[in-house]
């Protein structure tokens, strides 16, 4: 017994040496010094549209000419890259749905907004469904498919939490269903891809416009989308509580880079098309073809320097998180949470001349 | 006997103290000194109200606690039953006979090396992805499981008893029945163990293939909304409901196997 309160004694103070160690201050991060002598930014990354004015960035030498070095990681999907943000693995970077996650829950910064017109999120039926073959019967949205009958207790695959999950619920609202109206069954990208194709589900939600426009080619029909929907598409722009706290003028550095990178990328579609597809050659994708790369160009806009101050900086995102909120996922207190972490300051400073 | 159950007592305390003792440290990290950033680890006492909360909530996910257990238990039981029943004899007839040994071990041995995880593409194609998916995942995990511990067991059956009963005129089915089994038993319920823990690990590859509804699917949808209160319930919930059936399981070696109290 004398043995065990031993160990248990020890235990504790080893805790209690360990709790005060590593106690949360306000501690600032160091920042490293880049092959350019200029101090580093961890970029947090995905191989998608939203991150190829980094490309330009690097290859324009506009990190060098804004007095910064870029160390960029790469992440499959939001939700991981949103943890990371939590972990403190990274300080600046363009993240989609999973920004509804990183802002409320890791106190990140939303600064800005990434494109101003989107489009690729798809849902797909099979072209011998009775969802496609009952055609459009909602008069305010022309481009959506199917009729209250022929979707309710149908088979939708599609991710939950993420922008398939909140495009899926959205299309069944525009016909008056909700979740319990269906069974939507949660899967990976990759795995509602190959699930689908092998004649599982009846409905495939695809936020990733490369998996949609693949089976689109293959010809699977698409019945509804966010931009069929009326609703807006776009990702942000996020920032580390503790970058934005301690290294406000770099973060304007990187934004006056980011907008020089997107008014080239909107000046002129052929410069557009050549660094989507240097760029996506680099992070190794292989499931694109130029007609591919050309669709997605003609697809999304970035926003830049002329459009940036006319946008309502945040109010797709605060649309996403209301959504999960009414639907009991996510509590209310988030809202308050995100608000106060919108912050438009940074656009101004690095627009004002 | 009396000893025995002094013992016991000294035992259970220092069981409850060590439980005890883990939740005030998990409570300091988390609450005191607030070591993980941006509350990354809740607290045992917001886990205590999360648990509570998702007794009759069905949000976010779709189901309440109660539900997501049934349905994850459908799977396990599903996938186990079939594992069990299916590694036991295979185990046995590979280690009592030769060929059988030889024609199916360096297929066993190959695939025994791929994790459930990596099956879920081609059993997305093959199967689908309704229970019977699932439960084939479980089955892969808690097959090996058993094969190898079965396998093990008689393997290391006591050559000198087989000879008694070979001298005493038993047949070769008698000697695997009365003696290589029996002494098999503590390898075998081991293994019943080892792979009802490889199927609770198995649930959450099972659920990543496609879910509405069970614990390894709450915990993904807890992720992606950030929850880290109510993935870790998720995984407390795991956690005790193994340790339950590995108590009924041990109940049954109990009764079974000779020499366990």
């Amino acid at each position: 017994m004398n043995k065990m309160k031993k160990v248990m004694t020890t235990l504790l103070i080893a805790t209690l040496t360990v709790g005060s160690v590593f106690a949360q201050g306000s501690k600032e991060t160091k920042l490293k010094v880049g092959e350019n002598g200029n101090p580093e930014i961890r970029i947090g990354a995905m191989a998608y549209y939203l991150s190829v004015p980094l490309q330009v960035i690097k290859d324009e030498g506009l990190d060098n000419k804004y007095g910064f070095a870029m160390d960029i990681i790469d992440f499959p999907s939001g939700g991981p890259m949103a943890e990371a943000l939590g972990a403190g693995d990274w300080d600046i970077g363009p993240i989609g749905a999973g920004g509804m996650v990183a802002i409320p829950r890791y106190n990140a910064k939303l600064i800005a907004d990434v494109e101003t017109k989107m489009d690729g999120a798809w849902i797909l039926a099979r072209p011998d469904s009775d969802i496609v073959k009952a055609g459009n019967t909602l008069a305010n949205y022309p481009d959506l498919l199917g009729s209250v009958a022929t979707l309710e207790d149908k088979t939708m695959l599609g991710t939950i939490g993420n922008i398939s999950h909140y495009m899926g619920l959205d299309y069944l609202s525009d016909f008056g269903l909700g979740m319990d109206d269906i069974n939507f069954i949660h899967m990976e990208t990759a795995q509602i891809y190959t699930a689908f194709v092998a004649g599982n589900g009846d409905l495939a939600c695809l936020g990733s416009p490369s998996a949609a426009m693949k089976l689109v080619k293959q010809g699977y029909v698409r019945v509804g989308g966010l931009t069929q929907q009326n609703k807006s598409q776009q990702d942000a722009m996020l920032v580390s509580d503790d970058f934005y706290t301690n290294h406000y003028d770099l973060t304007v550095n990187f934004m006056k880079a980011w907008y020089e990178a997107c008014d080239k990328l909107n000046a002129d579609p052929a410069y557009e098309f050549a660094k989507v597809k240097k760029f996506y050659g680099e992070v190794g994708r292989t499931d694109f073809d130029d007609n591919g790369i050309q669709q997605e160009c003609d697809f999304n806009t970035y926003t830049d320097s002329t459009t940036a101050l006319t946008n309502n900086t945040g109010e797709w995102m605060k649309g996403l998180i209301q959504f999960y909120v009414d639907n009991g996922s996510m509590d209310k207190s988030v809202i308050d949470t995100l608000k106060t972490n919108i912050k438009s300051d940074v656009v101004k400073a690095a627009l004002s001349k | 006997m009396k000893k025995i159950k002094v013992n016991k007592n000294k035992y259970t305390v220092i069981m409850v103290v060590n439980i005890m003792v883990v939740i005030f440290i998990w409570y300091l990290l988390s609450d005191v000194f607030k070591v993980f950033r941006n509350g990354m680890l809740p607290g045992p006492v917001d886990i205590v109200k999360t648990f509570i909360y998702k007794l009759t909530n069905t949000a976010p996910g779709g189901n309440t606690l109660g539900g997501h257990i049934a349905a994850s238990m459908i799977v396990v039981v599903t996938g186990y039953i079939i594992g069990v029943g299916v590694g036991l004899p295979v185990g046995i007839l590979m280690a009592w006979y030769k060929p059988i040994d030889y024609l199916v071990r360096p297929v066993f041995d190959f695939l025994r090396c791929i994790p459930g995880l990596a099956w879920i593409p081609v059993i997305t194609v093959w199967l689908g992805i309704d229970l019977k998916a699932k439960a084939m995942i479980i089955f892969i995990s808690v097959f090996v499981g058993i094969v190898v511990n079965v396998y093990s067991g008689i393997k290391q059956t006591d050559e000198v008893k087989i000879w008694v009963a070979q001298i005493f005129g038993a047949s070769r089915w008698e000697v695997l029945k009365r003696v290589a089994l029996p002494s098999a038993l503590p390898y075998i319920f081991t293994g019943l163990k080892v792979s009802l823990g490889m199927a609770w690990l198995g649930i959450i590859a099972a659920e990543l293939l496609a879910a509405q509804s069970g614990l390894g699917y709450m915990i993904m949808v807890a992720r992606n909304f950030g929850r880290a209160d109510l993935v870790i319930v998720g995984m407390l919930t795991i956690g005790l409901i193994g340790a339950f059936l590995t108590w009924i399981i041990e109940l049954i070696e109990k009764k079974f196997v000779k020499g366990r109290r």
